[in-house]
């Protein structure tokens, strides 16, 4: 009795001491009002704590990005809109892109069509949050929207956080390949004037990307991130990055770039200028 | 006291490789590090034998996620029947033999985990991540580098349909056949080295 009791003490100790979210987490709608078959427009705001950070889509050399789980009114992985990250110094050389302080994730919901009354969207948000340690938090999110003829609400708020999101894609690039396939790039021409800032590349399973950097390639500037094939299976993906880009006269823009990288022999390759 | 045998294996790796970080199809760095019962393990020891490093935290949610299930346990105990050596390394700051002796007993980690709170060892090796993941050959060259399978996440869930990319290599090794995927690129938390 008197062994077991320290034990008994330590397990309850332990639970009781569990450790504080590092994040705080805040859904919003932008209907207060929706008819069924309609999208909702939902906000996930999460607010980190200090010296902590979450990721982005590609969280870079560690760490994984927030993933929402619906369990309410239909089972689902709910897939997010991120707006620009930030490059992320996670110490002895490596680098994760995430976010500090604060971050909204958007998403999108789908009124059911025989909704009624009101409609509650619910499921669990399982987040990474990091500082020098990483802990796996989850968090309940649940918001009900009333079923009825369409009230928007929050139009402002959500105003700016889809400005904060990057230019949505234009057309589809190829990846280039060195002829021995070993290397690569995906290239972003500049437009005149302007100056490469910061090249946020997808997550491809089988590639390792270094650094981004400015080339002239004939009579036009080209920015670029290299990368690295790694031994393995052929790859054929479509994915996308986030380029920024200065403007001559100094406004900086954030904008979406989608990629076709594929490898093998059938895959297009271009010496190196 | 406790110090003897870290500074052993930093005097070990320091001599054995100047490079930090070493590439598939180059020899596995040599090593001394003591277990959490106290024994000196030396990768020497297991001349001969397929031996797969796996670099550990119990503090890592990416390593948890891998031990709460019992699913690596399950696969270290797997290819131990096929005769393959499977060491964890602990190259956290804060590790000792103790508290690798205390997680070792409560995930019911029947192998070595080795102290390397000083780093040198994962420093030689360019351990980046928990989980990070060696294979070295019989003939003690590095035959895969990299993540223990496919999906980079904490979730419990995604184990069953991953691809587990070290049980794929060591199958290969076994084979007698040349690894196809011999570096993919780790997941998890970063190694927390001492500097």
């Amino acid at each position: 009795m008197r062994r077991a009791f320290p034990l008994i003490v330590a397990i309850l100790c332990h639970t009781a001491a569990a450790h504080a979210d590092h994040v705080q987490v805040r859904v919003t709608a932008d209907h207060a009002a929706a008819k069924p078959g309609d999208t909702v427009g939902l906000a996930l705001t999460l607010t980190v704590d200090p010296h902590w950070h979450v990721y982005w889509q590609n969280p870079g050399d560690t760490g994984s990005p927030p993933k929402l789980r619906w369990s309410k009114p239909t089972a689902g992985v709910a897939d997010f809109q991120f707006p620009v990250p930030t490059r992320l110094d996670v110490g002895n050389g490596l680098t994760a892109f995430g976010y500090e302080k604060q971050v909204t994730l958007l998403t999108r919901v789908t009124v059911p069509a025989d909704a009624h009354g009101s409609v509650e969207f619910a499921g669990t948000l399982s987040c990474v949050v990091c500082e020098n340690e990483c802990v796996l938090e989850k968090h309940p999110v649940s918001v009900s929207v009333a079923v009825g003829p369409t009230k928007l609400a929050d139009m402002d708020q959500f105003m700016t956080w889809r400005a904060a999101l990057p230019l949505a894609a234009g057309n589809e690039s190829e990846a280039v390949f060195s002829p021995d396939g070993r290397d690569g790039r995906l290239e972003y021409e500049l437009p005149a004037g302007g100056t490469g800032v910061d090249f946020f590349p997808p997550k491809i399973d089988g590639l390792t990307f270094g650094k981004p950097e400015t080339c002239q390639s004939g009579g036009r500037q080209v920015y670029r991130i290299p990368f690295k094939v790694l031994p393995g299976p052929a790859i054929d993906v479509r994915a996308n990055g986030i380029v920024l880009t200065r403007a001559a006269a100094g406004e900086t823009a954030a904008q979406a770039v989608n990629y076709h990288v594929m490898t093998g022999p059938h895959a297009s390759a271009v010496p190196n200028p | 006291m406790l110090r003897q045998p870290a500074l052993a294996a930093l005097v070990f790796a320091a001599a054995a490789s100047s490079a930090l970080a070493v590439d598939v199809g180059s020899p596995a760095p040599a090593f001394s590090l003591t277990d959490q019962n106290g024994k000196t393990v030396k990768l020497s020891d297991y001349a001969g034998k397929t031996v797969v490093l796996e670099w550990f935290n119990d503090g890592c949610p990416y390593v948890r996620k891998h031990y709460t299930t019992g699913a690596m346990n399950a696969l270290a105990a797997k290819y131990a029947a096929k005769g393959v050596v499977w060491l964890a390394v602990n190259s956290t700051s804060s590790a000792s033999t103790e508290t690798n002796a205390e997680v070792s007993k409560k995930w019911h980690v029947d192998r070595p985990i080795l102290d390397d709170h000083a780093g040198a060892v994962g420093h030689a090796y360019g351990a980046t991540n928990t989980p990070d993941l060696f294979v070295i050959d019989p003939a003690g060259k590095v035959v895969y580098k990299g993540a223990i399978d496919s999906i980079a996440s904490p979730d419990p869930d995604d184990l069953s349909t991953a691809t587990n990319y070290v049980a794929k290599a060591l199958d290969a090794v076994l084979a007698g056949q040349t690894v196809t995927q011999s570096e993919t690129k780790p997941y998890g938390c970063t190694v927390k080295y001492a500097s």
